[in-house]
């Protein structure tokens, strides 16, 4: 926030407009956060006013912690005002942890952002640092590697992300420092604690906030585990990159993105694993992030493909002001025994990762919706009879592939409307085929016909769902040709003798043989 | 050897049979183009769907032509049709299928959106190499993108066939072009119903427009029987084929 005059955010609380939030300029001017608005005025007539937004502070902190993937996939907002980054096994890219932070803080600046930060063992020690850590010096607190006790030790106990009543309580019991609390015998800090509680007669039994006050520390501390949850998935393996340049075009990006495809096969065929799933993300200079993501129908660790896949999306990812940082990550993985590639061959293709990879290439730039395999399913009615399903997997070695009725017997069409089209049957007979109808606004003489075929509705689906009459009627259906040699499968909807109380049958058009 | 199954037919396409490297054509002929009728949207999809039903038969011709050393699971068929084309004919229909002799899971099956992006999936499934054909149903196609496919064939031996609209002009860089049309088919041996005969075997008529290797067949027409037990095209038997006298005269000889 630009420090040239104080400013505040303002939110309408408790009926009156309180300040929520203040810059550095206003802070040193004493105003103060939860005042009235119209008491900060009253001492400081200069004093600028914007109403607060929680919701876009929202979500810029959500994009900011995006972009702060570029320094540690694991990585989260942290209440509502910061976020965590682990940066394990990340450090030495940067040349280690004072670097990274120096270049992180360097980043945030030049977002115009005032932040502070702490980089300690454990989250509770680096959420403790940022906010308490550097009081006047530094923007950043390190805690050394292995030493968690002593850098936290002169904090205040506020630092343990304690709620206000235990903070209350704790200095109400003189425990002002976390350091106090170290030596402690936990036993008769719940002790203390109950005796305090009982004279002032809290809501909060007393052992709940003493586990409260302990189980924070000991997470502080690393004395036990903090499951930490991630703003995104975490990658089985990661590939990463990180240029002094930004990038800004397509075609250096593209040579970059091959060599990381290529350094994430090398890591993949180290544990004899292939990528059933990756994502590519390319960190902007100005803090946005873009992410491609793609599938595999088979485990491959085949560099081509990767990129094959990647670069159909490449293209159209917008480097904006440059892009400095990329991670491919391999989110999915399956085995993948090692294979000897050909001599002499860099791309050792059989037809199986051939069919794969087309497969794949389809079905990333069309979408599942677009691209299938037809499979049998267990019903006699025409346009339930068969599933979409992704196309077969050719690597499998078994596919069961279960038999398709109808390849004798009663004729089928190979083209079926998605909806059966109504038709105006003229010279009806009854029980008989139609001598002449009307589809789609053409007369046909019918000069062949086979039939009737008739299909029952599935009564077990009616009692299931209680359904409507009309699709509870039994079908006929008979496979007429026109005078030309046109053949198309036709239905009546409905019995004669049911006329009277189910209305007169219906003929419809339902697929064409060609 | 890719055939038609029909010795008459495949004599004229040369010894080779159909060229597995190369782009054919298939179009629908005209129904009301010759008796000057205006060609509705009815026809259309019927007079269509006899061509990509033919499509359908050369691509079960393929499959059970193709080399036996091959592995099954390679043999695969990619059909690219833009959705708005298979929402007017009717979508593939897995027991159908089955019933022409074309097994559907041998099928990967493209719905695009756009033709551009039909014509894009088919040039992929030639790049890959691993197909035994591909089949792409489009309203036209461009001499440039036909020269792309024709190209992208030779060099992986994978053959396209291309089902174009009627009007459209024909391809460019095509082995062979088709005409189709629907011919009537000759009473079912057995079947009765109601006074109108059942349908026999599913019958075309079936003209070779062009053949690059046998320029001396083109523009022969034959009437062609597909044959749902055998899988394969025979001829249709020229006397069946006659149409049935009219009544008054039979009359008039009883």
């Amino acid at each position: 926030m630009p420090d040239e005059a104080p400013l505040a955010l303002v939110e309408s609380r408790a009926n009156a407009i309180r300040i929520v939030a203040v810059n550095a300029r206003a802070e040193k001017e004493g105003v103060r956060i939860g005042a009235p608005l119209a008491d900060a005025r009253a001492a400081l007539p200069a004093l600028l006013s914007r109403p607060a937004e929680p919701r876009r502070d929202w979500a810029a902190l959500l994009k900011l912690a995006r972009w702060a993937g570029r320094y540690g996939q694991a990585r989260n907002r942290d209440g509502e005002d910061g976020l965590w980054i682990d940066i394990s096994g990340v450090a030495h890219l940067f040349g280690g942890e004072e670097k990274l932070i120096a270049d992180f803080s360097a980043r945030l600046a030049c977002f115009r952002l005032t932040a502070r930060l702490g980089l300690a063992g454990t989250l509770g020690a680096a959420h403790a640092l940022a906010r308490f850590g550097s009081p006047g010096g530094t923007p950043w607190a390190i805690a050394p590697e292995g030493e968690t006790c002593s850098p936290l030790a002169h904090l205040p106990v506020e630092a343990l992300r304690l709620a206000p009543e235990s903070v209350l309580l704790l200095q109400r019991l003189g425990l002002r420092r976390i350091g106090q609390l170290y030596d402690l015998p936990r036993a008769a800090l719940e002790r203390r604690f109950r005796s305090e509680t009982a004279s002032k007669s809290k809501a909060k039994p007393s052992a709940a906030i003493a586990g409260a006050v302990l189980a924070r520390l000991d997470q502080a501390l690393g004395v036990s585990a903090e499951p930490l949850r991630g703003l995104a998935e975490p990658p089985v393996l990661a590939a990463r990159r990180l240029w002094a340049e930004p990038l800004l075009f397509s075609e250096p990006l593209e040579a970059e993105v091959a060599s990381l495809a290529h350094d994430l096969c090398k890591s993949l065929a180290d544990q004899a694993l292939g990528a059933r799933r990756i994502r590519l993300s390319l960190y902007r200079t100005d803090g946005s992030v873009a992410e491609i993501a793609a599938g595999l129908s088979r485990a491959s660790r085949a560099p081509a493909h990767l990129i094959g896949l990647l670069k159909e999306k490449l293209s159209e990812i917008d480097a904006g002001f440059g892009i400095d940082a990329a991670v491919l990550e391999a989110l999915a993985v399956d085995r993948l025994g090692t294979a000897q590639a050909a001599l002499g061959a860099e791309l050792s293709h059989t037809a199986c990762d051939a069919s794969a990879a087309l497969t794949d290439r389809l079905l990333n730039r069309l979408g599942p919706a677009r691209v299938f395999s037809l499979v049998p399913h267990a019903s006699h009615i025409p346009e339930r009879s068969e599933r979409r399903a992704p196309p077969l997997d050719p690597g499998l070695d078994v596919v069961y592939e279960p038999p398709w009725p109808y390849a004798r017997g009663p004729r089928r069409p190979p083209f079926l409307l998605e909806v059966p089209e109504i038709i105006t049957v003229m010279a009806e007979v009854p029980e008989g085929p139609p001598a002449r109808f009307v589809w789609r606004r053409v007369a046909t003489r019918v000069v062949r016909a086979q039939g009737p075929e008739r299909i029952a509705p599935e009564w077990w689906r009616e009692i299931a769902k209680h359904a409507d009459k009309g699709d509870s009627r039994p079908r006929d259906y008979y496979t007429i040709e026109d005078d030309c040699g046109a053949r198309y499968w036709v239905f009546r909807e409905g019995l004669y003798q049911h006329a009277a109380e189910e209305g007169p049958p219906r003929w419809f058009l339902h697929g064409l043989f060609g | 050897m890719w055939t038609l199954g029909a010795p008459e037919i495949d004599t004229r396409l040369g010894p080779a049979g159909l060229d597995a490297g190369a782009v054919h054509e298939i179009k629908p002929g005209l129904r009301g183009a010759a008796d000057g009728a205006s060609h509705t949207v009815g026809h259309w999809a019927s007079d269509w769907a006899a061509s990509v039903a033919f499509a359908l038969c050369l691509a079960a011709r393929r499959l059970a032509e193709m080399p036996a050393g091959r592995d099954p699971r390679e043999n695969r068929i990619l059909w690219c049709w833009p959705e708005k084309i298979a929402r007017e004919t009717g979508r593939l229909h897995g027991p159908g299928l089955a019933r022409l002799g074309l097994a559907p899971s041998s099928l990967i099956i493209v719905e695009t959106a756009r033709a551009a992006d039909t014509l894009w999936a088919l040039e992929e499934g030639l790049k890959s190499g691993s197909l035994a054909l591909a089949a792409g149903i489009l309203g036209e196609v461009a001499l440039t993108p036909a020269r792309r496919l024709s190209l992208a064939g030779q060099e992986s031996l994978t053959p396209t066939l291309l089902v174009t609209d009627a009007r459209a002009p024909p391809a460019g860089a095509t082995a062979t072009r088709w005409r189709i049309r629907p011919a009537p088919s000759a009473p079912h041996p057995f079947g009765i119903c109601d006074g109108l005969g059942a349908p026999g075997e599913k019958r075309i008529r079936v003209t070779l427009e062009r053949c690059r290797r046998h320029p001396e067949s083109e523009a022969s027409s034959l009437v062609l029987e597909w044959s749902d037990e055998t899988h394969r095209f025979r001829l249709a038997p020229a006397l069946e084929n006659r149409a049935p006298a009219p009544a008054h005269t039979r009359r008039r000889a009883g």
